[in-house]
C-alpha cells in the first residue's frame, strides 16, 4: 500500500507535476457542448491547474485558449468573439483556434509582428454533446470508446458540477461503495424490499482485480441462506472514470462519472447514466433534471446551480448551491425524519462528505478498512502509472487504444462457488450499445 | 556609421522598417534584413531611432 504522502502527492495535477504530466496524456471531456454558444460569451475553465477560455466560433468550430492576451495580458473573457476566433478589446490583437494572432490593428499595414505570435491553444473534439480535450504536447490518440458518449443522446443523461475536492478523494468516493446504504439510506421508506435489495444493506466483502483497463472491484453479499452471492461490480477505469453497476432490474441503467482534475482541490465532476440499447424513461430524466420533491437526487438538477457566481469565476455555470460556502444546506432536522446525513440529496451527500465542512484533512488522518480494498488497490495502480511515465514516458495500454474502453460494471446474482471473473467476463467487456445480455438482480 | 543585425534575436515587431526603410526591410519570414549596412548624412538619425525602438534589441551600430 502506498503511503497516505505518496496519495495526497497523486493529488497535484499542475503542470510540471508528474501526476499531471500522467493525466496530459488523456483525452478530457470538459464541457456540455450548450456552454459555449456560436459566436457567444467565452467561457473560462481550470483543468489541471491551467486556466483557459472556451468558445465557439460562429461557424460551430469549438476553441480552447489562454485567458490573457499576449500583448499586455488583458483578459480574452472579455474578447470579442467574431471572425475566425478571439479579438481582445484593449488593442484588438485577433486569436484563432490555433491560437495564432492574426489581426493587430494597431500595428502598421505592413508589420507581420503578429505571425511571431501565439497563445497556448488546445485541440477540441466534440461528440454526442460532449466537449473533450488533450493537454499533452504530443500527437492525440483518438477519442476513449466510452459507452456512455457514443450511446444516443436520448439513451443517456449527462450533468456537470463543481466538487471542492481533489479529484482523487472524489475519484475514491465512488470506489467505496459500502459508503452508499449508510451515507444514502433513507428514514422515511416503506416501500417492501426484495431479499436482493435487503442483502444490499449486509457487510460487502470485496474482491480486487487488476485489469488492463484499471481495476475491478466485487464486492458480494450473501442472499437467502447463502447458497448465492449477490455481486456488484464497480469498475475504476484509467485515468478518471468510475462505472457503476444497475440498482435494480426496473431501474437498470449504467452509472459512473469523470472525474477531470480543475486544480488541486477542486474536481469536475461528469455524471452520467445510460442505458446502452434503449431510450431513459422520460419520468428519470425529469427527476434528474429538476430534481425530486425539492430534493437534489443522482445529478445536480436545474435548480442545483448558483445562479449569482460572476462569469469571471472558473466553471462559473457549473458551481452549484451546495458547497463549503453555503454549509451543503445541511439540515439537523433532516436527520430526524428524512436523511440518514441530512444532506439534502443524493449527490450532495457525497459532495458534502467528500470535500469536508471547512476544509479536507490530509490522508494522513485516514484510518482504512477491509471495506477500502479497492481504493488501496486503485491508489496503487494509479501511482503506478504515474511513476512509470514519470521514469520511463511508458504509458498504460489504455492510453493509445480507445477500445479498452469497452467496460461496463455488472450487478449479479451468482452460485457461492461461482468464479465471478469468469462468470461475469462477457458482462462487463460488452459494449457498443448491446443489451445487458441478463437479468438484473 | 555601420550597422548590424542579430537575425535569431529579431521577432519581426517592425519598427526598424518603420522608422528607417531604406536600412532595415521585414521579409516574408517576417524578420528583419539589413538593406544596407553602412548608413551616412541623414540616414543617421533614422537608423538610431530604429535602434533605439527595437524591442528586441536585434538591430545595433557596429563600433568597432
Amino acid at each position: 500500500m502506498i503511503s497516505a504522502q505518496e496519495a495526497d502527492e497523486l493529488t497535484k495535477v499542475g503542470p510540471g507535476t508528474a501526476t499531471g504530466a500522467f493525466l496530459r496524456q488523456f483525452w478530457i471531456p470538459f464541457l456540455p457542448s450548450d456552454a459555449v454558444a456560436p459566436g457567444g460569451e467565452p467561457f473560462p475553465v481550470r483543468l489541471m491547474g491551467e486556466d483557459l477560455l472556451a468558445f465557439r466560433r460562429e461557424d460551430g468550430q469549438v476553441g480552447l485558449v489562454d485567458t490573457a492576451c499576449a500583448h499586455r495580458r488583458a483578459p480574452l473573457l472579455y474578447a470579442r468573439n467574431e471572425g475566425c476566433g478571439l479579438r481582445c478589446v484593449y488593442h484588438g490583437w485577433q486569436f484563432d483556434l490555433a491560437g495564432q494572432c492574426t489581426d493587430m490593428p494597431a500595428e502598421p499595414a505592413t508589420s507581420r509582428f503578429k505571425q511571431h505570435i501565439t497563445i497556448k491553444a488546445y485541440p477540441v473534439r466534440e461528440r454526442n454533446g460532449v466537449l473533450w480535450t488533450f493537454l499533452g504536447a504530443d500527437e492525440p490518440p483518438g477519442l476513449p470508446d466510452l459507452e456512455w458518449n457514443l450511446v444516443p443522446r436520448e439513451n443517456v443523461h449527462v450533468s456537470f458540477r463543481v466538487q471542492e475536492t481533489d479529484w482523487l478523494s472524489a475519484y475514491e468516493g465512488e470506489i467505496d461503495s459500502a459508503h452508499a446504504p449508510i451515507l444514502h439510506g433513507r428514514l422515511d421508506t416503506t416501500s417492501k424490499r426484495s431479499n436482493t435489495m435487503a442483502a444490499r444493506s449486509g457487510r460487502p466483502i470485496f474482491d480486487v482485480v487488476q485489469q488492463d483497463f484499471g481495476v475491478s472491484v466485487g464486492a458480494r453479499r450473501p442472499i437467502g441462506d447463502g447458497g448465492e452471492l449477490y455481486w456488484r461490480v464497480n469498475q475504476f477505469v484509467l485515468p478518471f472514470y468510475t462505472l457503476v453497476p444497475p440498482k435494480s432490474a426496473e431501474w437498470a441503467e449504467l452509472t459512473g462519472h469523470a472525474w477531470v482534475p480543475i486544480d488541486d482541490t477542486h474536481t469536475l465532476c461528469v455524471g452520467f447514466t445510460y442505458l446502452p440499447d434503449r431510450p431513459l424513461k422520460e419520468r428519470m430524466v425529469d427527476i434528474f433534471a429538476n430534481g425530486h420533491k425539492g430534493r437534489e437526487t443522482g445529478h445536480p438538477s436545474r435548480l442545483a446551480y448558483d445562479e449569482t457566481i460572476p462569469h469571471n469565476e472558473p466553471y462559473w455555470r457549473f458551481i452549484s448551491r451546495y458547497r463549503r460556502a453555503t454549509n451543503f444546506q445541511f439540515d439537523y432536522e433532516l436527520q430526524r425524519e428524512t436523511y440518514f446525513s441530512g444532506l439534502p440529496g443524493l449527490w450532495v451527500q457525497d459532495s458534502g462528505t467528500q470535500s469536508g465542512a471547512t476544509f479536507l484533512a490530509p490522508r494522513s488522518h485516514e484510518h482504512l478498512t477491509s471495506s477500502d480494498a479497492g481504493l488501496v488497490v486503485a491508489r496503487q495502480a494509479m501511482r503506478d502509472c504515474v511513476e512509470a511515465y514519470r521514469a520511463s514516458g511508458e504509458l498504460p495500454p489504455i492510453a493509445t487504444r480507445p477500445d479498452l474502453y469497452h467496460v461496463r460494471s455488472v450487478a449479479a446474482v451468482l452460485k457461492s462457488d461461482e468464479s465471478w471473473t469468469e462468470a461475469l467476463e462477457g458482462f462487463i467487456r460488452r459494449s457498443g450499445g448491446a443489451p445487458l445480455g441478463y437479468e438484473v438482480p | 556609421m555601420r550597422i548590424a543585425v542579430r537575425r535569431e534575436l529579431c521577432k519581426g515587431h517592425g519598427q526598424c522598417e518603420l522608422f528607417a526603410p531604406d536600412v532595415f526591410e521585414i521579409d516574408d519570414d517576417a524578420l528583419v534584413v539589413l538593406k544596407t549596412g553602412t548608413v551616412t548624412g541623414s540616414a543617421e538619425k533614422d537608423a538610431r531611432e530604429a535602434i533605439s525602438h527595437c524591442p528586441e534589441a536585434a538591430i545595433f551600430e557596429e563600433t568597432a
